[in-house]
Order: C-alpha cells, then structure tokens, then sequence
C-alpha cells in the first residue's frame, strides 16, 4: 500500500537518526548552527555561479565525502541525488531543442550539488541538532516551538494513521478502493485524534509551569569545552573560503 | 508543486523570502492575539498534518492519484494566520530534512502554499459560504475554496518560473535558471493543477472536511472573516510593488522581456548549440573556460572521477551480496 | 481549627452543554501527610476531580480551596497564582505518551525545572540525580516517544517529581506496566510517605489501594462521593 510505505519510510527516517546518534559520535564535530551555514553558503553560492567551476569544486569534494561512507550509508544518501537529478535533466531536456542547450547541464550539475550537500548534512547531523540549531537564532517562540511538536506529532500521527491504515484494511477482503474505504474518515479521525492529543499536551505543559511564552531551553547536546570551540571556529573558516574560492571562479570568466 | 534550489535565481527567491516576512510577522501577531495559549500546540498538529497529507496519495476519478497540500484544509480547521505558520514549518521541515523543495526557494515555496493557498482558499471559501445555509452548501464551498486556491498557488509558481529566462542568461545566452519562459510554464504548471492536482486538493480537502464537520463542528474555524480581507488586499498591494524591483534588480531593462522570451521558444530560431553540431560542450557551458590553472582543473576532474569510481564500486557491493560489511558501523 | 491542605466545597462540574453533571456536589478534604486512594468504577468523575484540583477547569458550583486560597478563573488569571499552584502540585496523566514533549528524556526533566526558574546548575543538578534516581541514565538522549511504555511512565515520574512538588496527583498511575513495573511503582509509592507531603491516586486496583493507601474515597456512578 503505497500510503503505508512512504509514511514508514518517513517515521523510519526519523526514529532511525535518533538511535543512530549518541552511540558512536563520541568525537567533537563542529556545531551544527555551523554544519547548517556552511550548507546554506554552498548552494547559495553554487546558485549564484554563472560558471561551472565553483560548483565542480564543491561537488568534488563532496562526492568524495560521500565516496569514504559505508556502501549502505552511500546508498542512503545518494538516493534523493538521484532522484532529483533524473528529474532535473527530465525537467531541462527538452530546453536543448528550445534555444537553451547549457541549461540543462547547469541546472542538472547544479541540483545534483545542492541535494547531496543537504543530503549528506543530514546523514551527519541528527534533525533534533537540526531543530536545536534552528531554535538557537532568534526567531519567535511561537515558531521553535511549532518546530518541535510538529517533529513530535508526524512520528505519534504518522504511527496512528498507519495503524488505523492497517485496522481498515484488515476489515476488508480482497481489494479494496480507497474510496469505500473513506480516506476522510482515516484523516479526519486522525485530526480529531491530534486535536485531543494537542489539547492533553498543552495541559501537560501548563501543569509543569508552562505559562505561554516559551524560551527555549538549552540544548545539552553538546560540549562547552576549548576543543569544541576550536574544532567550531576552523570550520567557520570554511565560509569566508568558500566566498573567496567563489569570487576567484567568477573572475575566471572571459569577458563577453 | 514543491520548486527545488536552483531553478529560479537567488535574487527572486530573496524578493519572495523579503516578500514572505511581513506575511510571517503579521500571522504570528495574529496567532498570538487569537489563539488562546491553549491551542498553540494545534500549529504543530496542523503543520504535521500538512506533511501527512503531502504523503497520501489521493485516489481520483480515472484511475490516477495525485498529491494534496491541504493548505485551505488547515486555514477551515485552524484559520488562514495558523495555516501560513503551519504550512511554512511543514515546508522547512521537509526543505531541510527530507529535501523536498529549495532551501534557498523557501521564501518562493512559502509564498505559494503557506501565503496564496491559505488566504485564497479561505477567502474564496468566506465568500461563498457567508451567501449559502446548508450544510452541504459549505462543504461545497470548501471545495471551490481549495481548487481556486491550488491554481491561484499553482499560477504563482508559473509565474515565478516563467521569469526567469528573461532575466538570467549566462555569457553564451543559456537560460541560468528555469529555462522555459511564460508561455510555456504557466500552460505547463495550470494543466496539472487545473485537473489532476486541483482534484486531489479538493478530494482530500472536503472529504475531511465532511468528517469533521459531521463529528466535531467545533472544531471547525468559522469566524465571520472580515478581517482577513483588508489584510489579505494590503498584502497583495505591497507584493505588487516589490515585484519590480526585484525584477529590475538584475539589471536587465524591463522592455527586453519580449524579444528574449519568443526567441526562447525557438520560434525562427536556431540554437547556438545546435547551429555548430551537436556537442557535449554546449550541455556544460563553460566548461572549457580558459584561465583556470591547469592543474586545479586536473585536480577537480581527477578528483570527481575517482570519487565516482569509488562510489559505483561500493554501490555494485552492495548489489553483489557484501551486506555483512555494509552493516558496519 | 487548622485549614486543610485541600478542601472542597459542594463542588459541582459540567461539562459546557452537557446535561448531566461530570461533579454532583462534592465535599471532601485532603491533608498533608496522607495518601488517598480515590475509587470508582469508570467514568465517575475522578479524571474530572483532578482537573479542577490542578486548576485545569473551575467547579461550576461550589468552591475549591488550596491552603486557604480559592482557586477559580479569577484567581488563576493571575500568573503568580497559577504558578505557586503548579509548583505545588505534581500530576501524573493516565496516558503518559502525551505528557512527554520534548526531545529527550534528559530535557523532559529539565523542562519543569526550567519554567520553575531554578539556576543552571540546580536544573543540571537535579537532572542527574533524578535520572539516576529512576534508572533513565542509560536512555537520557532517546527521544520520549522513542521508548518503551515503562520508560515512559517512568520518564513522566521523573519530570514531574524532579519539580519537588509537596502535592502528588496520580492519575491510574499503574496503567500501561507490566506486572514488575507495577510491582516497582507500588513499591516506589510507599516510600513516598511523609508528613510533608500529601498524595492522591485515582485507581480501580484493590491492591494498590490496600497497600498505599491511609484512606480511601469512594465515588459512585452518580458522580458523588459516598
């Protein structure tokens, strides 16, 4: 069922870098507000690039990142590369015969940067880093804290729906339409299920002093000490290199 | 209707993103006037169930599926300010961890469904639901709502594609970006979402919306929404006016769109690339860009062909049975 | 006459267009120092009892009283007031699945200490020692909904017992454990005993009852306490 699969899949992913995480990374990595930045400069930049340089540079380096993964890990994160570069030279094909022909190598070689560089960021930092970094710039409560419980919810309404998903066609026989099925009725019970569950959560919260506002806690996920401010600051080195390794590929443009 | 990194420029997408903040900066005054400190948890609900419903695979009439974003579900369930968080949340989500949609296209992608879908969707839905009494009448109405909304939504993203060849070209005249120009991406984006796309909002939208309203009214955001109109015009107004200056912010004249944008279709027009024989050079423009030190060229190509080399050797692995070692650590 | 710890009044509660009061005129006091097991079969109001007790819904008749002061919407409206009264009570929900909100099992126990405004070494503190206390350590980084129904429960024990509260609400605190966990907590709730401290459980099992409780509350299915 192809519901089923791609929420499995969904909860999967995010269950899966939970028990990942905290049992091997015992060594300091940079931070992942940085982790975030340096990604955000790399495909910013490889956006901005008239030339293919640059964006050749950073695919390089991080097909060899990739290329030092585990097989399986590589798999993992190659496929949304894939994926999105099929559809990218599907997408740009046919500009060839449209007056446009370098479109579609700029575009391909461009999209297949920007996914693996997310693609592997994220095999590298956990989503709660992820949310934690995102938490730590100054934006508004109302939004880290919609960041968190809406993690929090797909797992618990992604599980619920499945199940209710599986008890619905447990009831059938044969092959079922989903019409007859009534996939309001499984959504539907679904929403009424979160409202109650959003209702006992906020209760939750205000039972243990939660009064409104929400200051974000601190994320103890990470060590304060000198090496990790070290391993931190050269890795921010990182941005003001790749701006300059930009405006040196720029520059290498021939007029006209 | 998700619009990955690079297909349009980062000056669009700063013009959207700018465009996006004051949307943002009014719906969390809005939320935090409105919403009792009760309901806030429901933004996260409505934000994952957006995400789920991205997921679900709508059958329709005809024997296809297609996808919904449920943006004026949410608006009906939640109001149109909770919606434009809730969707944008979902957006990011998915932007950042599950690569689906641009990070730099956030602002763009926001603008489309967490901005057009939800005020579209719930004003349309307003106005007719405030001129019909039955039951059936508003449910009816939902789904008009979420239909205009889809295409009004679906439109914005044509629009933003269909700029961009006339603005964005490189030294050898290829389009940087989204190389089809209006007449091409608006046709392209309308066909999908005026049958199947539209379709599949309007069956999700008001088969939930039919469940809730039978089981739990209450639940339901039916405000008398006077308020949302002038809001919703004083925002339209200020994206009319910015829209220029982002275009014009590339520098291009603005009387050059013409000429550019037929000559993109290829209509009495021969392309370059073509016009020399067909060669692999014309696919990656500048590839061949002379100046570049030798040897960093070397290094990169050697560098990308080695990985690629590893890579297929690993995948291939994989395929031949090494499971046991692909599970270490 | 020294005021009781909690006293209710005739309190009477329904719910907003429901017909049939959840409350039917309720009077009864609770003292520190003792633990109560309140019973009934399903459905009597004893869930309803504890919201209003928590200031999560207001008596639509009657007056409720904590340490002498009455807690109503006017008096909740206030934010000092409110929270002097979650700092004093500590709630155990029936479903622990959704008292637990954050992001791992660590940061739902500093939560509460947190929003107490305890200083960052008190938070980190108490953390340590709550997570030992209830044998978390091992699954400190796990997301909540990550783990398996004990750790919740004892998860949710921990969060809400790490605030100190002098109040102790449970609501079916057994539910969900298997027959060790249930063994494990009965045993955890004995020790609880103090003079300082006062603790009320909701439950249909006799056997917690006889082994916790000083006395035992009754309530039927008319919603009264007999």
């Amino acid at each position: 069922m192809r519901m089923n699969l791609s929420v499995m899949r969904l909860i999967g992913r995010v269950i899966d870098s939970d028990t990942q995480f905290h049992r091997g990374y015992q060594t300091p990595r940079p931070a992942p507000i940085l982790r975030l930045a340096v990604a955000f400069v790399c495909i910013l930049l490889c956006a901005l690039s008239r030339n293919a340089w640059f964006t050749l540079a950073v695919l390089s380096v991080e097909l060899l990142r990739t290329a030092m993964k585990p097989p399986r890990v590589m798999a993992h994160i190659l496929r949304p590369v894939a994926v999105a570069v099929i559809f990218a030279a599907a997408f740009t094909a046919p500009a060839i015969f449209l007056g446009s022909p370098g479109s579609f190598g700029t575009i391909t070689m461009k999209v297949c940067e920007s996914v693996l560089v997310l693609s592997l960021m994220n095999e590298e930092v956990s989503w709660k880093e992820t949310t934690g970094a995102l938490s730590s710039l100054r934006l508004p409560g109302i939004v880290i804290f919609t960041l968190d419980t809406t993690v929090r919810f797909l797992v618990i309404l992604g599980r619920f729906s499945n199940e209710m998903v599986e008890a619905v066609s447990l009831r059938g026989v044969g092959k079922r339409s989903w019409r007859t099925a009534g996939t309001g009725g499984i959504l539907g019970t679904t929403f009424l299920k979160s409202q109650q569950m959003a209702t006992a959560t906020s209760e939750a919260m205000v039972c243990r002093g939660f009064n409104g506002s929400y200051a974000p806690g601190r994320r103890r996920l990470r060590a304060n000490s000198r090496r990790q401010h070290l391993i931190d600051g050269l890795y921010a080195l990182l941005i003001p290199l790749l701006i300059a390794g930009f405006i040196y590929t720029q520059r290498l443009m021939t007029a006209g | 209707m998700h619009i990955p990194d690079n297909y349009l420029s980062p000056a669009i997408c700063a013009v959207m993103t700018a465009v996006m903040v004051p949307v943002w900066a009014v719906s969390i005054h809005k939320i935090r006037q409105e919403l009792p400190k009760e309901k806030l948890p429901m933004l996260g609900v409505g934000a994952a169930f957006s995400f789920l419903g991205m997921m679900f695979n709508i059958p329709i009439p005809g024997g296809t599926t297609g996808h919904a974003v449920g943006g004026t579900l949410i608006s009906l369930l939640l109001g149109p300010y909770a919606a434009c968080i809730s969707v944008s949340v979902a957006l990011l989500l998915q932007a950042l961890i599950f690569g689906d949609g641009g990070i730099l296209a956030f602002g763009a992608n926001c603008f489309n469904m967490a901005f057009v879908l939800p005020f579209v969707g719930y004003a349309v839905y307003q106005f007719i639901a405030k001129r019909v009494k039955s039951s059936r009448g508003k449910l009816v109405a939902a789904g008009i709502g979420s239909y205009v909304g889809i295409n009004a939504s679906a439109l914005a993203a044509a629009i933003e594609f269909g700029i961009q060849p006339a603005l964005f070209r490189d030294s050898a005249g290829n389009a940087l970006y989204c190389p089809y120009g209006l007449n091409v991406s608006i046709p392209a984006m309308m066909i999908g979402h005026l049958t199947v796309f539209g379709l599949a909002e309007v069956v999700y939208t008001v088969a939930v919306y039919a469940f809730v309203s039978r089981v739990s009214p209450v639940m339901l955001h039916d405000r008398e929404g006077s308020r949302t109109a002038p809001a919703l015009k004083g925002l339209i107004a200020a994206l009319i006016v910015l829209t220029p200056l982002g275009l014009l912010a590339e520098g291009t004249a603005w009387g050059e769109w013409g000429t550019e944008e037929i000559a993109a279709t290829g209509i009495g027009y021969t392309p370059a690339g073509m016009q020399n024989g067909f060669s692999w050079g014309a696919l990656l423009p500048d590839y061949s860009v002379s100046g570049m030190p030798e040897a960093i060229g070397y290094v990169i190509s050697a560098a990308i062909g080695v990985a690629l080399l590893i890579i297929i050797f690993k995948l291939l692995s994989l395929l031949g049975g090494g499971k046991a070692e692909g599970e270490a650590a | 006459m020294s005021q009781h710890t909690i006293q209710l009044d005739h309190v009477s509660f329904a719910y907003a267009g429901e017909a049939v009061p959840s409350l039917n005129d309720v009077t009864t006091a609770f003292d520190k120092g003792e633990c109560v097991c309140i019973e009934g079969p399903n459905g009597c109001g004893k869930s309803t009892l504890f919201r209003i007790l928590l200031g999560l819904s207001y008596p639509t008749r009657g007056t409720y009283t904590l340490e002498g002061e009455t807690v109503d919407a006017k008096s909740m409206k206030e934010e000092a007031f409110a929270a002097k009264l979650h700092r004093k009570i500590g709630f155990l929900f029936q479903n622990s699945e959704v008292q637990l909100f954050t992001g791992s099992v660590e940061e739902e126990i500093a939560f509460g200490l947190e929003q107490l405004g305890l200083p960052e070494s008190e938070v980190d503190r108490r953390t340590e020692e709550y997570l030992r206390m209830f044998d978390l350590a091992a699954i400190r980084h796990k997301a909540p909904f990550n783990i398996s129904g004990g750790e919740k429960k004892r998860t949710a024990l921990a969060a809400v017992f790490a605030m100190e509260p002098e109040i102790l609400v449970m609501d079916e605190p057994l539910s969900g454990l298997d027959e060790d966990g249930q063994a494990w907590l009965t045993d955890f709730i004995k020790g609880l005993h103090s003079k300082e401290r006062l603790i009320l459980i909701a439950t249909h099992n006799r056997e917690l009852s006889a082994a916790v409780a000083d006395r035992v509350v009754r309530m039927d299915k008319n919603h009264r306490v007999i």
